[in-house]
């Protein structure tokens, strides 16, 4: 080979080499500027690089520790019979507020509590916490995965604080609202006979009843059933705080149900607890976190544009908003002083199809259950929805509420042909199979309003 | 090989074989004498599921057993489709709580029983549904444990606690409806109710529709019937009154004025007429009756 031979193959060399070092600069850079998301900063630490992180467990300073992940190349969910992988940076589990129940015996307060319901989690311990002050220092006890637990040897006379923490594989998700209890020594009444005497007696006994608490939205209307039946409404003050009680209550146990009806007279979700009711105590159940209404402003959403998620909830509150697809996005919003939140969401990551979306509230550590689910279809046209209706499922006779007239309606139908008549009814308010039975049923007690 | 192939296949794929929900039987003791009577409970185990509609079938041996009793008191059901009832060995029950419920230990039901003759004896559940609280009613898988137990030769008058005997609490207030609707009654207004007793359960119920002309306080007879019960007066004038009355016949009453407005102008207008007729005896007779 001669010298100009030998300096056009060197050349050819070097381009070669250029175009390599030109390639890989230009698949490292997309690879850098499209995995690199932000930087994350506070007083004490600055993260730039969250991808120089790949071993999958955690790096610490004295001042911050940062937690790695495995993952695939698409952020979101990936699921399978068998198991769940959310990828891209972390999620994290969150579970929703246990609404505590408290009941005051002698030298004794015997708890109640609902199920967290854990997100990305599964609850696995709650611990109970028990103070003499409302802000003070709690001493907390794990009880394991029960849902019930009496704290004895107390003093009567003197007001205790509890509050219970779920927790999943020893990491805190939620905590109740604070419950207060004083526990009162038994009154034995004086033994029948003799007379005389004067002044004192025995006060009279304690009244059996429940006092509700919680937060639904600012003047909104709050009704609580008792075991099914419409037993209290009252309004929700302009912070969404309200109370409620009952009295003259049998020993027992009792089913409760509270729901909110929204400035538009659209119906929360209903949240439901069970409560052993003692005889000559007062029942207290604090922190129930009714959940936000919803509705979208958009039957049918071209893909690409935006549909509007909106609703009503406590004033203030962060508004998580999930849109249910082949995989499962979380939005967050935030309510304003009366409780509305709206969230417009961008449908071009949404495939075409039938998609749902429901919300949650977040406020001073307390965390609602899920809102009803919407429907919306992503299409090739808008469709703007009908104004935002109460639902029309099991109200049979059509009176805007599902009572035991809609129950006494379909159980005359129960395991019978139907008419013609009733046919359209039963598949226009229940599940349209043509006949009644227990599956109809299951659905009026969803949907039951009292 | 074999064994251990059997060891991978239960550690990997049992866990995978789960119930959602057990319903079971639950009693003190599972031995019993000729003659005794005896309480099983009907218990539901949710697995943390919230679940709002239960039905199914008791079947026990009528050879062996006698059914004294179903207590539905204090049952964690709400509305009764079809109250725990017997016929011919086999007890049915359909509910709904409404709002569902969930926990380990929820009682459905509770059946007090007689033996009859010594001998080993099963009483089993068939045909249980139990459907989530999710707005479709979705069937959750669950399983249904048997309650065995044996009879022996010895006899034994043990009786079962009478929960009548300590209960003096009234059935819980409660709220009928008036409704009408074109499917029911040809479309004639009935009135429904339901109340729960928490202690010895709910007997029956009886109603009075007492007649507008006698201001809703007098005339009428209780009649003892069901919910629906057809309204005789379907020009709603008169007053309903609706008596709920437990096992231990504690009973509450709970009154729906007329519905029909009409109604209190008509009333007005007889008190009218009969100040009228007092107005005009007590002028025309009053002053020689004061004499």
């Amino acid at each position: 080979m001669n010298f100009l031979g030998r300096k056009k193959e060197g050349r050819k060399l070097s381009g070669n080499i250029l175009f390599f070092l030109i390639f890989f600069v230009f698949i490292f850079g997309l690879v850098f500027f499209s995995v690199v998301e932000a930087d994350f900063t506070s007083t004490n630490f600055k993260l730039e690089n969250p991808i120089n992180i790949i071993s999958g467990e955690q790096s610490t300073s004295p001042s911050f520790k940062y937690l790695s992940t495995t993952s695939q190349l698409v952020q979101g969910q990936s699921t399978s019979t068998n198991f769940t992988q959310n990828a891209g940076f972390l999620y994290f589990p969150i579970a929703t507020s246990p609404v505590l129940s408290a009941t005051a015996g002698d030298a004794q307060v015997v708890l109640n509590w609902t199920s967290a319901i854990g997100i990305l989690a599964n609850i696995t311990s709650y611990e109970v916490g028990i103070s003499t002050s409302s802000g003070g220092t709690y001493t907390y006890t794990s009880v394991g995965n029960v849902l019930t637990d009496t704290k004895t040897s107390l003093t009567n006379g003197t007001p205790y604080y509890f509050k219970i923490r779920s927790f999943t594989a020893g990491l805190l998700l939620s905590e109740s609202a604070i419950v207060s209890a004083t526990p009162v020594a038994t009154i034995i009444p004086p033994p029948g006979g003799g007379g005389g005497g004067g002044g004192g007696g025995v006060p009279p006994p304690a009244q059996t009843g429940v006092i509700f608490s919680g937060r639904a939205y600012p003047l909104s209307k709050v009704s609580f059933l008792k075991d099914g039946q419409l037993a209290l409404s009252t309004i929700a003050g302009p912070d969404s705080n309200f109370t409620g009680s009952l009295t003259n209550l049998s020993a027992g146990n009792y089913n409760f149900s509270v729901y909110g009806e929204d400035k538009n007279g659209l119906r929360s979700t209903p949240f439901s607890f069970q409560v052993f009711v003692t005889s000559g105590a007062t029942t207290n159940i604090s922190g129930i976190f009714i959940a936000p209404t919803i509705a979208v402003d958009k039957s049918e959403v071209k893909k690409g544009d935006n549909i509007a998620i909106f609703g009503q909830s406590a004033p203030s509150s962060e508004i998580v908003i999930s849109i249910n697809s082949a995989q499962e996005f979380f939005n967050s919003a935030a309510s304003d002083n009366n409780g509305i939140y709206l969230h417009n969401f961008d449908t071009s990551v949404l495939e075409l199809g039938n998609h749902s979306t429901k919300s949650k509230a977040l406020k001073n550590g307390e965390i609602s259950s899920f809102s009803n689910i919407v429907g919306f279809i992503v299409g090739t046209k808008n469709i703007l929805a009908k104004a935002p209706e109460k639902s029309d499922k099991c109200d049979l006779n059509e009176d805007g509420r599902c009572n035991l007239v809609d129950f006494s309606i379909a159980a005359f139908w129960y395991k019978k042909p139907l008419s013609e008549e009733f046919k359209l009814r039963e598949k226009k308010h229940l599940n349209g199979d043509g006949k009644v039975d227990l599956v109809d049923f299951s659905i009026m007690a969803f949907y039951w309003t009292g | 090989m074999k064994k251990f192939s059997l060891v991978l296949f239960l550690i990997f794929f049992l866990p995978l074989v789960s119930f959602a929900a057990n319903i079971s039987f639950d009693s003190n003791k599972d031995t019993f004498s000729q003659g005794e009577e005896f309480l099983v409970q009907v218990l539901l185990d949710t697995k943390d599921v919230s679940v709002n509609a239960v039905e199914g079938t008791i079947t026990f041996s009528a050879e062996f057993l006698e059914l004294k009793e179903v207590r539905d008191g204090n049952s964690t059901i709400n509305f009764w489709i079809e109250k725990p009832n017997n016929k011919n060995g086999n007890i049915s029950f359909s509910g709904i709580t409404t709002g569902g419920f969930s926990g380990s230990k929820m009682f459905l039901f509770g059946m007090v029983f007689k033996t009859k003759k010594d001998g080993n004896s099963q009483m089993n559940f068939n045909n249980v549904r139990i459907l989530e609280n999710d707005g479709i009613g979705t069937k959750i898988s669950t399983k249904e444990i048997p309650f065995n137990f044996s009879i022996s030769k010895d006899l034994s008058g043990n009786k079962v606690e009478d929960l009548t005997l300590n209960d003096n609490e009234m059935p819980e207030d409660f709220t009928p409806f008036i409704g009408n609707d074109s499917t029911l009654f040809g479309g004639k207004y009935f009135i429904v109710f339901s109340t729960v007793d928490k202690r010895s359960g709910i007997d029956h119920y009886e109603v009075r529709e007492s007649p507008w002309y006698l201001f809703g306080f007098f005339g009428g007879k209780y009649v003892v019937t069901d919910s629906p019960y057809l309204l005789r007066d379907q020009t709603l004038k008169d007053t309903i009154y609706v008596k709920a009355i437990d096992k231990a016949n504690n009973e509450r009453i709970v009154k729906i004025g007329a519905q029909n407005r009409l109604a209190l102008l008509e009333q007005c207008l007889i008190v009218g007429i009969l100040l009228s007729i007092c107005i005009f005896l007590f002028k025309k007779y009053g002053p020689n009756l004061l004499r």
